[in-house]
């Protein structure tokens, strides 16, 4: 199995294993911490609509999903603020008309024959070059706003009412969380797709949490436990060959089965 | 008893606040250290991490409430009475000079609820308290004052529901509640 590292295409393989993995552990333990996996789940399936209209206007395809996931995420923002109690329906709409969207204008782009489900379930073996740039960049940007912030971050996702009452500014803090899950979603996207992005954002958090104090070591752990499943989930996949990102999601739902399982027979209360 | 008037607040940042429920997220990875030092947001923008002197600050407000010992603990690990010591730790963080609690004893168990208060009676020597409660008795033995609010507020000492007990011989809270309400009838109604 060893050769296999020698091919181009398994090292942005694993390049991009890696990439993804930061953004989804450092975004997922917020996103977990906050409650928002379904904000997360909203802005993924919304993206759609973003490689749909990339697709019929011939833009790079990350660039599309890139601005079409910012939109979401600031919409389910707006949404968020305005009307709190009301945010799961909102975001059920959203959802639903993203992925619409998307299909629609694949249906309009002419002689396009490109296999829808690559970015449905991702498709980590042929991520380009050009890509792992912009992934990196997107990395980049996520770790510099979460370092910088992260007293704040920390405050306004432990306890949000008393962030708010003690005069901390929670909408730019919200919107900040949202747009981050945003980026992090057209990162995760072609290697795992929109579908499956939210077990990566939420089983190595929903794991971390155990073994960490601290919401900056959840965001380590998770990141490598995200590493770890994605380097199986790629062998796995190679062995028996089956499509990645299923196989990815597979070896860390199995884990997190495994996990549940063990806690509860070992856990004091 | 005054039927007008108009109340006047310093400013905001002098007023600390003990929320009523701590006792969600529990599962938060958080220790105590860093939920007392989250009291600091607001009063003014802090980029990375929080100073060495704002760590040993907020140590000093745990050891005010009686759990520094707790600092590197998750918070989840602790009981609810302890808990509510890290809030009000947390509350002490931006040094207020009034300290308002709404019922901060109403998840905690009697011992716990006492302790509560003979802590918030040492903290009254600095600052002043408004707390907001339902069980009377267990406040009258702390108060100095107190205020009825349905609708219309009406303000009591502690003296005349003393008083009250005395005449009785007995302590009764139904008509301790009556005389509140300013309806009190004759003799003990418990």
């Amino acid at each position: 199995m060893l050769e296999l590292l020698s091919y181009p295409f398994i090292q942005n393989a694993l390049l991009a294993g890696f990439f993804v993995s930061i953004a989804v552990g450092v975004i997922g333990t917020l996103v977990v911490a906050n409650k928002t996996v379904f904000v997360a789940g909203g802005i993924a399936h919304s993206a759609y609509g973003g490689i749909g209209m990339a697709l019929y206007f011939s833009l790079p395809f990350l660039l599309g999903t890139t601005v079409f996931a910012l939109l979401a995420a600031l919409i389910t923002a707006f949404f968020f603020l305005k009307y709190p109690h009301r945010i799961d329906t909102f975001i059920g709409v959203m959802w639903a008309f993203g992925m619409a969207i998307g299909i629609i204008f694949v249906d309009l782009t002419p002689g396009y024959n490109v296999d829808l489900m690559s970015y449905l379930f991702g498709s980590i073996l042929t991520v380009p070059s050009s890509d792992l740039i912009f992934m990196g960049i997107l990395d980049g940007i996520i770790l510099l706003a979460v370092t910088l912030f992260y007293p704040t971050l920390l405050a306004v996702s432990y306890d949000r009412e008393y962030a708010k009452v003690r005069g901390v500014n929670t909408v730019f803090y919200t919107v900040l969380i949202y747009v981050l899950t945003a980026l992090t979603v057209v990162i995760a996207i072609r290697s795992v797709g929109l579908i499956l992005v939210i077990a990566l954002l939420t089983i190595p958090v929903y794991i971390a949490e155990n073994f960490s104090n601290s919401l900056g070591k959840t965001m380590v752990y998770s990141s490598l436990l995200s590493l770890v499943f994605i380097f199986l989930g790629l062998g796995f996949s190679y062995e028996y060959n089956l499509t990645s990102g299923a196989s990815i999601i597979l070896v860390a739902t199995a884990i997190f089965m495994l996990f549940f399982i063990l806690r509860r027979m070992f856990a004091r209360d | 008893m005054p039927s007008a008037g108009s109340v006047s607040v310093k400013r905001r940042k002098k007023i600390g606040y003990v929320p009523q429920d701590t006792n969600s997220n529990k599962d938060f990875p958080i220790t105590v250290l860093d939920v007392v030092l989250t009291g600091l947001e607001g009063d003014r923008k802090r980029f990375f991490s929080y100073s060495k002197e704002e760590k040993i600050q907020a140590e000093q407000k745990l050891e005010l409430t009686g759990v520094k010992e707790f600092a590197k603990k998750k918070i989840g690990a602790l009981s609810g009475g302890q808990r509510q010591r890290v809030i009000i730790a947390r509350s002490l963080m931006s040094e207020p000079e009034l300290l308002l609690l709404d019922e901060p004893t109403s998840n905690i168990d009697p011992n716990g609820q006492q302790e509560i208060f003979e802590l918030l009676k040492t903290l009254n020597k600095d600052l002043s308290l408004a707390v907001v409660s339902h069980d009377i008795s267990l406040l009258l033995g702390y108060a100095s004052k107190v205020a009825y609010i349905n609708r219309t507020i009406t303000m009591h000492s502690v003296e005349e529901a003393h008083k009250l007990s005395q005449r009785e011989g007995h302590f009764c809270e139904v008509e301790l509640i009556n005389e509140i309400l300013g309806k009190t009838k004759r003799g003990c109604q418990c």
